[in-house]
């Protein structure tokens, strides 16, 4: 269990900027495993636009990990439907934790104070997706029962 | 993607090679904590890579793309193992090549070029280091024909 004081809730307004850090730190993590995950030029203003949006809420779920007022990882995810199905998937599609807070499960709470959400949301499924490469991220969720669903195919035109 | 061109590092060539390796050792440090990168990364990188440039026991090659963007990078350090033959070794410590150039054999061709200027300055094995968790770079050196030479393990020490 990870160390006393570091808390999972919803980011607040005074986050933003970290919440930035965590972003872009999560896409440039992912961006080294696969070339279409490379990051436009202007990719530490996405990031702080992205956290904007996260924070001032909508639809999707954001938690973050903390540490009095520092943040040490987040997790966003959306209820995503499809007409034709009758499940609704909530989708883990981002988490990410600083390489100093790992190994103690902030990653596994932020995981499943995330599906908790989504279920109250109406999901009758969580999934998560990460670029196919990203065997970290593969070996997380196998490890939590998680089995491989969808399968995306790529090709540069 | 054009044609690439691989060669020796030269003096331009610091910011964005220490932009590279400092982001290796970024990578490695989401890889395993113990690889926690310093405050100054960017700082280290740029001395790192000087000294490199300028030695006379360590080699540095990068990957050109035809606009003259340098795009991958290559670092090879000379050792004399005392206790063995062949005596010189070609040991690579760093590679790395830009996000938007994977999977289009940069890699490979760094690789190739390094052990050949290693042949030529009398090294007779050639050997790479990385993170022992880092998968894509044991597929990769694997792919090629590497084997596990020797076992680095390693256990923290709090004082």
């Amino acid at each position: 269990m990870y160390e006393p004081g570091i808390v999972v809730r919803r980011p607040v307004r005074e986050d933003v900027e970290a919440l930035a850090g965590l972003i872009l730190r999560f896409y440039r993590f992912n961006e080294e495993f696969d070339p279409a995950w490379s990051l436009t030029g202007d990719a530490e203003n996405a990031a702080r636009r992205l956290a904007e949006q996260y924070v001032s809420g909508g639809s999707g779920v954001t938690l973050v990990a903390a540490r009095e007022h520092a943040l040490v990882g987040y997790v966003r995810a959306v209820l995503r439907e499809n007409p034709m199905l009758a499940s609704k998937m909530g989708v883990i599609t981002e988490l990410y934790v600083v390489p100093s807070y790992r190994r103690q499960g902030i990653a596994g709470s932020l995981l499943d104070n995330a599906s908790r959400e989504l279920a109250g949301l109406g999901a009758d499924y969580i999934a998560a997706e990460f670029p196919t490469a990203n065997y970290v991220a593969e070996s997380f969720y196998r490890d939590r029962k998680f089995r491989p669903f969808l399968s995306v195919y790529l090709q540069e035109v | 993607m054009g044609r690439i061109v691989v060669r020796d590092a030269r003096a331009e060539d610091v910011d964005v090679v220490s932009q590279m390796v400092a982001r290796l050792k970024r990578l490695n440090e989401e890889l395993d904590p113990h690889f926690r990168v310093v405050d100054n990364l960017e700082e280290e990188a740029r001395r790192y890579v000087e000294e490199a440039i300028g030695s006379d026991r360590v080699f540095v090659l990068v990957a050109e793309d035809s606009d003259g963007g340098v795009v991958g990078v290559i670092i090879v350090r000379l050792v004399d193992r005392i206790f063995y033959e062949p005596r010189l070794k070609a040991l690579i410590t760093d590679l790395y090549v830009k996000p938007s150039y994977r999977r289009k054999r940069v890699g490979a061709l760094l690789v190739d070029q390094a052990i050949k200027r290693a042949e030529s300055l009398g090294a007779g094995i050639v050997s790479a280091v990385y993170p022992a968790n880092n998968a894509i770079a044991e597929n990769f050196y694997e792919s090629r024909g590497f084997s596990v030479l020797q076992v680095e393990r390693y256990k923290p020490v709090h004082g």
